[in-house]
Formats: structure tokens, C-alpha cells, sequence
């Protein structure tokens, strides 16, 4: 008599529950633009964030909204970016590839310190406790929180300077906001020109704390105007103009800061 | 008034987590970082509540009159998980904001130790129902409770030098160790 | 040969609580005594070794969409059956085990072991596994529970040597289980940082 009970209420249970969570799955179904699903099925899936969507399938929803242009996925580069334009229906675009640039290239041991520094081995640490006794309060601090970050192993630390690779680099952004310092930018893929110093000290200081700082002597400005622009005792790269030259600022730059990477 | 001591009881005192030790898995797993904690702790008072209530109803109108007490485990598993399901559902169509937040939790709080025994402790407390709708609400504050603190000292304890053989999950449980010393503190308050 | 190492890496290597991760409600709540954590752990083995059986015997009629009411199905009907076979034969071990022999519905190792593993693997594998998962599990569990009785009661196995009001409480409580895994894993990671 139990085993029948049994039985029957756990079959009237089972026959109902399931009853219901058929009839909600028809009732609550979310009716979704299969182009998303095709969207999904092209993108890295990652979930990096690196476009500025919240999660993958966030982008492909701003896809067809029209919010996020057809290249946004900027880690899945230019292969992506064509299917993207193919399933939506977008003809004839460009896709320029942009890498990280690190705006500083003193190595350790041109580093000048005014105290020495044993606690947390990481960048944001180091920044909070008076740049870990570095004088220079604009550099780079070595403790390789761009290195670790990276997805793509794209930078790596030589003698306690980042130098990323180009072909790797997928400018995703992570190293960029994860140094506290803020001296990583991204430049364009085929202009390899970058000033390795972010310090915006009068020129007599800088040879004082760096010797490979920007002294603003403005030899780089006189060789090419359009390119470089001393701003605030620093100078700056303009990355627009891609198609003009760079060489000879390059070698006429005395403290050799301005580098081909 | 017995009520407010039910719920602090249920907060404080006989915390879910650090005294009572159910739900472990989620404790250890979701609070490496805090939003995933408070995700969590979303996603677990969305379903422990309905289902306590749920398997209450179940328990005193269909297992106790035909004397069904024996399948009190099955009928509240089967309960819980229909009821996920359901909630996610429904969660996906009406409220989306909702379950971009917190709906990637839902199938794991499915085998969530907490979310099974809530509805075992009732019964075995002998609650009514209006009690046993205030002990499931104390449950889950004092899981979030528990969740965020832990979360927040192990986001810290992430950057901190910490012995080499103790670094990760180590470290965590013996935060939790003295969390739970702090909470034992908690026992004889209001006289309960 | 893969029979083996269904078996044995169960044991240490994937350690379903030391290394996985998994199944910790009950390491950290019964392991107050020695014989608590030998009945626990022996109760969880019979519902890991008949939950990988059966759904290892059905894993072809099974479809995918409904597979994992099913396993909830079978295990939950395998703990109900154990819950009162202990309750009948070992009321005291039933006593202090509580609620958490119904709990073993939602030991991850469990519903993890059948959908990782017996819902692809044959029969004979599948239970290996089941029997390689519940060893480790043992052991692991009974270690615990001895270190914490130790320092908790003063007794082991029942067998009292120190008077238990000389010893540190806590240990039986939620605090020294916390500590004790926490140590305990640590220890394990130092002793497999030395052999690799």
C-alpha cells in the first residue's frame, strides 16, 4: 500500500513538474536575433572586455544595435572584424592594428633612487609609497604588474624595463590600465616610434635623476615638426601621421630616448 | 519578538556558513573576488527562500498526511531543482538586468549544500510557516555576511606576502578559521 | 593500464577534497571525531560507488536534456535508502551525523563523479572510479577527523587518554576544522612542491 502511494505521488509529482517547466520554457522563451548567436559563434568568447561591451554576448547585442563598430573586437583583430562585416552586411572597411608603447626606456640600473625599497613587489604597491624611492616620479617602476596582466605574453621585463612584441600584442588594454603610472599607450602596428620617457622635468633636472630622460632640447621637433610636438618639457609623438618620417629624429635624439620598437 | 531572536539567531549565531558549516563549496569557490560574492549571495536568497517555502507547503500538506515522511530528501531535491530552473527562466525573460548580474550562479546554487539543508533545518525545528519564511530570510543575511567578509579579506590577502606553501586555498580556510572563532563569540546572545 | 588509473587517481593526485576541491560541507562538519568521519565517509562511498553504477547501466537510454534529473533521481533515492539503514542499525553514528546524511544529495563529488565521468565511461571503469574517489575521500577525511579529535577530546577512536578539559574545544568546533584543512593542505603542498 505504501509502495502504491509511493508511486503515485512521486509520478503525479514528476508528470506535474515537469508539465510546468515545459509550459514556462514556451511561456518565458526569449526570443533572440539569431544573427547573435552567428556573432557569437565568430568572436573569441573571451569575455576580455577589451572592446568596452560588458561580456561577449553584450557586444554582439551592440553590434546590432549599432553602438560598437564592426572592428570593436579589437582581440580578435582583423579576421574577426571581417566576418563581423560579412554577417552584418558591411562593405569595405579598414582595420587598423594598434600594439602597446611603453613611455619609458631607462633599465634598472639607469634608474637614480634616493632610498631602497622592501615591500610588495608590485607596481601599485610601490606607487602608493613614494614611488618606491625612484626620483624619477613620472617612470616606470619595474615591478612588472604589465608583464603579469597580459594575456598574450606580449611584454616582457629586460633588466627592469617592459618591451612588448608587436606581433603578439592584440591591444587588449590590460597593461595599460593596470600600471599606475599610466605611461602605456597604444600606436599604430607599422609606426615603430616611441619616446621612452614620460617626465615632464625641466631638461637640467631630468640628466640629474636619468640619463636616457627627454631633456626638451627640441632637435626631434626641428627634424620633424609634424611628427613630434614638445609639450610641457616633453615631447609627444603625434600617431596620425603615419606616412612621415621619423629616421632622422631618431638618430639625432642626444640622450637616444626616442626609439624604434 | 521571537521572530527577531529567530533571525538573529539565524544571522549570528547559528550562521550558516562559519557555525553550521553547510554551503562550503560555494564559501571557498565564489569569494575570490567581491562581486562574485554578492552574486552569489543574490542568487542564494532568491532560491532559498522560495523553496523553504515551497518544500514547507510540500512537507506539511502532501508528505505528513500520507505518512510520505521518508521521501522528504527526493521530494525537496526534486523541488529545488524545478524551482531553479524555473526562476532562471523567468529570470532571463522579465528581469534581464537581473540575470546578467546573478543568473550565471542559479545552476550552481542547485547542489548547494545550503539551499537543501534550510528546508531540513525547518522541519527539524518544527517551525511554522511564518517562522520558517523569517529563519530562511536570517539564513541567507547571515550567509551574505559571511561571503562578503571573507571575500573582502581574501582580495587583500591576494596582494599580501604570504607564506609560500600557504598561498591560495590554504590561507582562506585558515581566515575562515578565525572568522568562525570570532563568530562562536556570538553564542549566548539574547539568551538564545 | 587505464583501469588502474581510473582507480588510483582518485587517492592522491585528484584528491577529491585535498586537491579538487570538492565535497568540503561534509570534511569540515563531520569530522568532529575519528568514528564520525569513518561513517561519513563509508556512507558517501556507497552512494559515489551505486550512483557511478547505475548511471553507468543507463547511461545509453538516457537523454542528454533530462540526464541530470535523472542523477539527482538516483542519488537522492540511494541516500534516502542509506539515511535510514543507518538510522535502523546505527542510531548513535545517525545521531550525531544529523542532517548532513541527507546532505550527501549535494556533495559535488558525487554529481560532479557522475556527470564528469560515468555518464561516458563503461561499467567496470566507472565503479573503479567510484572506489578510487571514496578512498581518497576516506582518507582524507579520517585524517582530519583524528588530528581534530586529538586536539579536541583528547581521545582517538573513541579511546580516551587525556581528559578532554585539558584540550582545546574549538577544534571540534567550525574553527578547527577550518584550521586543520587549511594546515593539512598546506602541509600537502609542501610535500608535492619536494617530489616534483
Amino acid at each position: 500500500m505504501l509502495i502504491l502511494t509511493t508511486i503515485i505521488v512521486l509520478g503525479l509529482m514528476g508528470v506535474a513538474f515537469a508539465a510546468i517547466l515545459g509550459f514556462a520554457a514556451e511561456y518565458y522563451k526569449v526570443k533572440e536575433d539569431p544573427r547573435i548567436a552567428r556573432l557569437l559563434s565568430v568572436i573569441p568568447n573571451a569575455n576580455c572586455g577589451a572592446c568596452g561591451a560588458a561580456g561577449c554576448h553584450n557586444f554582439a547585442e551592440r553590434i546590432l544595435e549599432g553602438t560598437i563598430a564592426v572592428s570593436g573586437c579589437i582581440v580578435g583583430g582583423a579576421d574577426v572584424a571581417k566576418k563581423i562585416a560579412s554577417i552584418m552586411g558591411v562593405e569595405g572597411f579598414e582595420v587598423h592594428k594598434q600594439v602597446s608603447a611603453v613611455h619609458c626606456r631607462a633599465l634598472r640600473s639607469e634608474r637614480k633612487k634616493r632610498a631602497s625599497y622592501s615591500g610588495v613587489q608590485t607596481c601599485s604597491a610601490a606607487n602608493l609609497v613614494d614611488g618606491s624611492g625612484l626620483l624619477c616620479k613620472y617612470g616606470c617602476l619595474g615591478f612588472g604588474d604589465c608583464v603579469a596582466v597580459c594575456p598574450f605574453d606580449a611584454i616582457k621585463m629586460k633588466d627592469g624595463t617592459p618591451i612588448v612584441d608587436p606581433e603578439k600584442c592584440t591591444a587588449c588594454k590590460k597593461c595599460i590600465a593596470v600600471c599606475p603610472r599610466q605611461i602605456i599607450s597604444l600606436r599604430p602596428y607599422n609606426m615603430n616610434v616611441i619616446v621612452g620617457c614620460s617626465s615632464h622635468f625641466k631638461g637640467s633636472d631630468v640628466r640629474k635623476i636619468c640619463s636616457v630622460g627627454c631633456i626638451s632640447c627640441k632637435i626631434c621637433e626641428k627634424e620633424s615638426p609634424e611628427i613630434f610636438k614638445v609639450v610641457d618639457s616633453l615631447s609627444v609623438i603625434d600617431y596620425s601621421k603615419t606616412d612621415k618620417q621619423f629616421e632622422t629624429a631618431v638618430q639625432k635624439c642626444p640622450t637616444k630616448c626616442i626609439v624604434k620598437q | 519578538m521571537e521572530l527577531l531572536g529567530i533571525f538573529f539567531a539565524a544571522v549570528l549565531i547559528n550562521n550558516i556558513l562559519l557555525i553550521r558549516s553547510v554551503g562550503m563549496c560555494s564559501f571557498f569557490g565564489v569569494t575570490t573576488k567581491i562581486d562574485m560574492a554578492i552574486g552569489m549571495s543574490f542568487a542564494v536568497l532568491f532560491v532559498v527562500t522560495v523553496a523553504s517555502a515551497i518544500c514547507w507547503f510540500f512537507f506539511r500538506y502532501l508528505l505528513v498526511p500520507f505518512d510520505l515522511v521518508f521521501l522528504k530528501t527526493v521530494v525537496f531535491i526534486l523541488v529545488i531543482a524545478s524551482l531553479v530552473q524555473l526562476e532562471e527562466l523567468y529570470l532571463r525573460k522579465m528581469i534581464p538586468s537581473l540575470y546578467r548580474s546573478m543568473g550565471i550562479y542559479l545552476p550552481l546554487i542547485t547542489t548547494n549544500c545550503a539551499v537543501l539543508a534550510v528546508p531540513l533545518f525547518i522541519i527539524d525545528y518544527k517551525y511554522d510557516f511564518i517562522q520558517a519564511i523569517i529563519y530562511s530570510v536570517g539564513v541567507c543575511g547571515g550567509y551574505t555576511l559571511s561571503m562578503v567578509l571573507l571575500a573582502y579579506i581574501r582580495e587583500r590577502t591576494a596582494i599580501s606576502p604570504i607564506p609560500r606553501w600557504f598561498q591560495g586555498y590554504p590561507i582562506a580556510f585558515v581566515t575562515a578559521a578565525l572568522m568562525a572563532l570570532a563568530f562562536l563569540g556570538f553564542s549566548g546572545l539574547f539568551g538564545l | 593500464m587505464s583501469l588502474w588509473k581510473d582507480f588510483s587517481s582518485g587517492i592522491i593526485k585528484e584528491n577529491p577534497v585535498l586537491r579538487l576541491m570538492i565535497g568540503l560541507c561534509p570534511t569540515i562538519a563531520t569530522t568532529t571525531s575519528a568514528i564520525n568521519a569513518l561513517g561519513m565517509s563509508a556512507a558517501t562511498a556507497f552512494v559515489l560507488i551505486g550512483s557511478n553504477l547505475l548511471v553507468s547501466i543507463v547511461r545509453k537510454i538516457v537523454p542528454d536534456e533530462i540526464r541530470i534529473p535523472i542523477f539527482i533521481l538516483i542519488i537522492a533515492s540511494l541516500v534516502t535508502v542509506t539515511d535510514y539503514v543507518m538510522y535502523a542499525f546505527m542510531p548513535a553514528l545517525h545521531k550525531s551525523l544529523g542532517v548532513f546524511i541527507p546532505l550527501i544529495v549535494a556533495n559535488c563529488i558525487i554529481l560532479g563523479r557522475s556527470e564528469a565521468f560515468a555518464y561516458k565511461n563503461p561499467v567496470l571503469n566507472s565503479v573503479l572510479d567510484g572506489v578510487g574517489m571514496s578512498i581518497g575521500f576516506t582518507l582524507s577525511l579520517t585524517t582530519i577527523g583524528i588530528i581534530r579529535e586529538i586536539l579536541g577530546s583528547g581521545s582517538v577512536f573513541g579511546i580516551s587518554f587525556i581528559n578532554s578539559s585539558f584540550m582545546a574545544t574549538a577544534m571540534v568546533l567550525t574553527p578547527g576544522a577550518f584550521m586543520t584543512v587549511g594546515f593539512v593542505m598546506a602541509l600537502l603542498n609542501r610535500f608535492e612542491k619536494r617530489a616534483q
